[in-house]
């Protein structure tokens, strides 16, 4: 009997029991424990029609647009056609025709319901039948969003590409943003497939195949029964220098009667991890994600998630946690500010990170402002109020920049730089302000859209210790105004600017302040803004 | 007809008219949680697809929140943290999230000690700072709008900012905390001020699948570096329809944003950031037209490649003087007489034969000084894992093959 149905369908031996692919929709579990119930109640003729309900290779479907606006019917008709072209062209993949007697049914309504799962599904419903024709019916919302929006054609292109992923038995997969996860949002382009979509898509079609001889030869069929655990789901490791790959370890073990699998992918570039393999029941492995600190300080967490065949836990998230220390911190000992008189002024800053020793410290230089600055090692503790910590380092220097006033008038931007002895790394560098005399803050007044009017923007003039006196203030444009002055002390005037509206274009203006300083008789502050 | 009768034909009545004609529910009550750009305003890296960036971000949060008479039942907050340092071009980051945040009608927007009061004023009433001060400006304690109430405070839940907070939130039926610290401080706020609902933190990851639960609260965080847009439901006694909208290229750009984006893009190149970048010494860049007559083979190899086209790529979208990246399209920008302008440099304008091999004036007045031998090395200053997960030393190598002959190709 067994040899006959083996002849059936033209093999000569049963394949083993397959595993169930991971990242394969719930669908196909599902479908494999009824079968399970069929043959083990040895019902071969129930367990054969059940095979239908499988994702098939060679497709039909039929596109039911009854309920789409006329106007917009052959747009939508042709989005679906797109998405079935897209499948279409994926190597060794489906062959999908439009038809009677569909396996696929795609259509339409306005609304869609809220899910089983609690949530309204973003575009498209997906159902699964158990008996009727056809298998799988999909609903594509025509309008979306609270605003009811009409639905795009590149929306419906995508949610119908979305759809037959589904079919194809390809799972939600929300880290790579494939056509099987796709976030609901207006489209501006198709999705595409990545080579996971059409590994998983070539997985699930020989696991069908393999399940329709098992039952065509009458052998028996298991629930997958893969079970994951593990000891832990975050980890923190010690604090290390930037640059370090800081290893983790995660273990994962299959305590179920089937064999486990996984694929594991990490939510940033710099997490390394080991793809995807299988476990054998019983067994434990161990997960070594590998965090790479090249591009991060401070407190670093990443997470890997992996995606499992155990249907009660598809997925499992491990947390990873350490604090990155820089390799190169400059840290301000009175803040990244200076204001300087008539003569000298001094700013100094710490500096400390594995990188100190290699820098070329001959080469420190001052840029944008007049200055002189030195460095010596500094044997102190560092107390980097920004990263939380006090650091002791052997290699610390001190920072010391004499800035000579001399032509500096409001404020300027000076940075202070040392370069690397690596070569194509540019110079490290910090940013600090020096002022002198009457300085305007901030700089220039942008405005962003000029959308709405009695937006406003306050313009601080002040000469920190000096008093001083504002004339008159003028505002060109004339769709700004400005508010009644208010002075704080004698050396600070705040003064606010409104957007009385009527900009049609973009604005660039100029605040004008007049002042009692012979130096600076003028402040002039530049007011930008972009139509609404 | 008795009475009994009528009741009970009216109670039929009532019901089949109810069944015909279903009242439409109110829509939903929803929080759409966006934020910590972190100084990423468009995606960055040579990966596709890139994901995130500010424009596909309000384009989603406009999506989510579209303006209109449901409006009113979309609270729409931001995490902050627009920005990494205080150089200029941080500033004029931070000004262009500020702008689109106000743009796009963010309800809360956390702002902390890092936000210049120029910052605040450009948010304008969104503005939100437990202890209601922000440098010199006094912003909003909290933002309400029933059943929701969102305040902000900062990492550490100690007695006096708990107290606070309470304050800030008291009456509200749905409290929300922006925390401005991560998961381990955001679990002890949640814990200390067991009336909050939703507690939003900041992270380095990637946002999680589903949110955590601490007693009656949620926690939630939008992905790092703008990555993603969060949403989830109040439906009167708890949360559903947690959702992460992922920022994908199907995501279309928001056209005011784009706007924005661009007038920054214009504002770095005018202010000529770049060129204002610190530099080493003259090291000896001389541009590939110098490597060209010893060279030809590899040089003709060369210019088949990405690289000989990599300041192009910038130039087409708008970053050609974006300090952000011009230096991993060009040659030999950290020095003096490395790139500094097209016209001035036109043959360091990509990435050509001195961004490997160094320098080049010493092997051109004599060729018996080599150049630099570990030009492999040189790969992984622009390729790293984060800019080019995908780097592969012999894959990337098989793209630019060139000069294996004798005399260097």
């Amino acid at each position: 009997m067994l040899a006959f149905a083996a002849m059936l369908v033209g093999t000569d031996k049963v394949p083993a029991m397959p595993v169930l692919p991971a990242s394969s929709h719930a669908e196909l579990g599902r479908v494999t424990r009824l079968l399970a119930e069929a043959t083990s109640a040895r019902q071969g003729s129930r367990a054969k029609r059940m095979l239908e309900w499988l994702p098939r290779r060679d497709v039909t479907v039929a596109i039911d647009a009854a309920n789409v606006p006329i106007a917009r019917r052959e747009a939508y008709l042709a989005a679906v056609r797109l998405a079935i072209r897209t499948w279409n062209g994926v190597p060794n993949g489906p062959t999908i025709r439009e038809g009677k007697s569909p396996h696929v049914r795609i259509a339409f309504g306005t609304r869609l319901n809220v899910g089983r799962d609690g949530r309204t599904p973003a575009g498209a419903a997906h159902f699964f039948f158990d008996r009727a024709q056809p298998r799988f019916e999909a609903v594509i919302a025509t309008q979306r969003g609270l605003g009811a929006a009409n639905a795009s054609p590149l929306e419906v292109q995508n949610e119908a590409a979305a759809a037959l992923s589904a079919y194809f038995g390809l799972a939600e997969n929300p880290v790579f943003g494939t056509i099987s996860s796709r976030t609901d949002g207006p489209a501006n382009r198709p999705t595409g497939h990545t080579s996971a979509d059409v590994v998983t898509f070539q997985r699930v079609q020989d696991y069908v195949a393999a399940l329709r001889k098992r039952v065509f030869a009458g052998a028996s069929v298991a629930v997958a029964n893969a079970r994951a655990s593990t000891d832990a789901t975050r980890g923190t490791h010690p604090p290390v220098d930037q640059g370090a790959k800081v290893p983790f370890r995660f273990q994962l073990s299959n305590a179920g009667s089937t064999p486990l699998e996984y694929r594991a992918v990490g939510d940033c570039g710099c997490l390394i991890v080991s793809p995807a393999g299988t476990l054998a029941p019983n067994a434990t492995i161990l997960l070594t994600p590998k965090l790479d600190t090249t591009d991060y300080v401070g407190d670093l967490t990443k997470r890997m998630t992996v995606y499992t065949n155990d249907p009660e836990r598809p997925t499992l998230t491990f947390e990873m946690r350490v604090m990155v220390r820089p390799q190169l911190r400059w840290v301000p000992v009175k803040g990244d500010a200076l204001t300087v008189g008539d003569d000298v002024g001094r700013i100094e800053y710490l500096v400390y990170g594995p990188q100190v020793a290699q820098l070329d410290w001959l080469q420190l230089r001052v840029d944008g402002v007049r200055g002189l600055a030195r460095s010596e090692p500094y044997g102190q503790p560092i107390v980097d109020k920004a990263l939380g910590t006090t650091v002791r380092d052997a290699q610390a220097r001190r920072v010391t920049i004499d800035v000579d006033a001399a032509g500096i008038v409001g404020k300027r931007l000076a940075t202070i730089s040392v370069p690397q002895r690596v070569p194509n790394r540019p110079p490290f560098s910090q940013s600090f302000t020096v002022q002198r005399g009457i300085v305007a803050s901030p700089p220039d007044l942008y405005f962003g859209v000029l959308d709405t009017p009695g937006k406003r923007m306050t313009l601080v003039i002040e000469r920190p210790g000096q008093a001083f006196r504002v004339l008159g203030v003028t505002v060109e444009p004339k769709r700004f105004r400005v508010l009644p002055t208010k002075r704080v002390g004698n050396d600070r005037v705040e003064l606010v600017i409104e957007y009385v509206g009527g900009a049609g274009e973009d604005v660039d203006g100029t605040v004008t302040v007049r002042t009692d300083d012979a130096r600076q008789p003028e402040i002039r502050v530049p007011i930008r803004g972009i139509a609404g | 007809m008795n009475a009994a009768t009528v009741r009970v034909g009216l109670a039929l009545g009532a019901t089949v008219v109810a069944v015909a004609f279903r009242w439409p529910a109110p829509p939903p009550l929803t929080v759409v949680i966006s934020g910590d750009t972190h100084g990423y305003l468009a995606p960055c890296g040579c990966t596709q697809p890139m994901t995130g960036g500010l424009r596909r971000r309000m384009a989603k949060v406009r999506q989510l929140a579209p303006p209109g008479p449901n409006r009113a039942r979309t609270l729409v907050l931001d995490t902050g943290s627009f920005a990494v340092g205080n150089g200029a071009q941080d500033r004029l980051k931070a000004q262009t999230v500020a702008a689109a945040l106000r743009s796009a009608r963010v309800d809360a927007v956390a702002v902390g000690g890092a936000d210049t009061p120029e910052i605040v004023d450009l948010l304008g009433p969104a503005a939100v700072r437990a202890d209601g001060k922000v440098a010199d400006r006094s912003v909003a304690t909290s933002i309400r709008r029933a059943p929701f109430a969102v305040t902000s405070v900062d990492a550490l839940a100690s007695g006096t900012a708990v107290n606070q907070a309470k304050r800030a939130l008291a009456g509200a039926t749905v409290p929300v905390l922006h925390v401005q610290g991560d998961r381990t401080q955001a679990v002890a706020w949640a814990r200390a001020l067991p009336s909050a609902r939703l507690v939003i933190y900041r992270s380095t990851a990637d946002a999680p699948e589903s949110p955590e639960r601490v007693g009656n609260a949620v926690l939630v965080h939008p992905a790092h570096e703008g990555k993603s847009v969060l949403s989830l439901t109040w439906t009167g006694s708890g949360w559903s329809d947690y959702t992460v909208h992922r920022l994908g290229p199907e995501v279309a750009d928001d056209p005011t944003t784009l706007r924005l984006y661009r007038d920054y893009l214009r504002r770095v190149a005018q202010a000529d950031l770049f060129g204002q970048l610190p530099r080493t010494m003259a090291q000896g860049f001389v541009g590939d037209a110098a490597c060209l007559p010893c060279h030809r083979e590899a040089h003709d190899a060369w210019k088949a490649t990405k690289h000989a086209h990599a300041l192009e790529t910038l130039e087409r979208e708008g970053h050609d003087r974006d300090p952000d990246c011009v230096s991993c399209h060009v040659t030999g920008s950290e020095a003096q007489d490395g790139f500094l302008t097209r016209q001035r440099d036109p043959f360091l304008a990509s990435v050509s034969c001195e961004s490997c091999h160094g320098p080049g004036r010493d092997h051109v007045a004599e060729p018996k000084v080599k150049t630099r031998p570990d030009a492999k090395e040189s790969c992984q200053a622009c390729h790293t894992r984060k800019t080019s997960p995908n780097f592969n030393f012999l894959t990337y190598w098989a793209r630019i093959r060139h000069g294996m002959g004798k005399n260097g190709g």
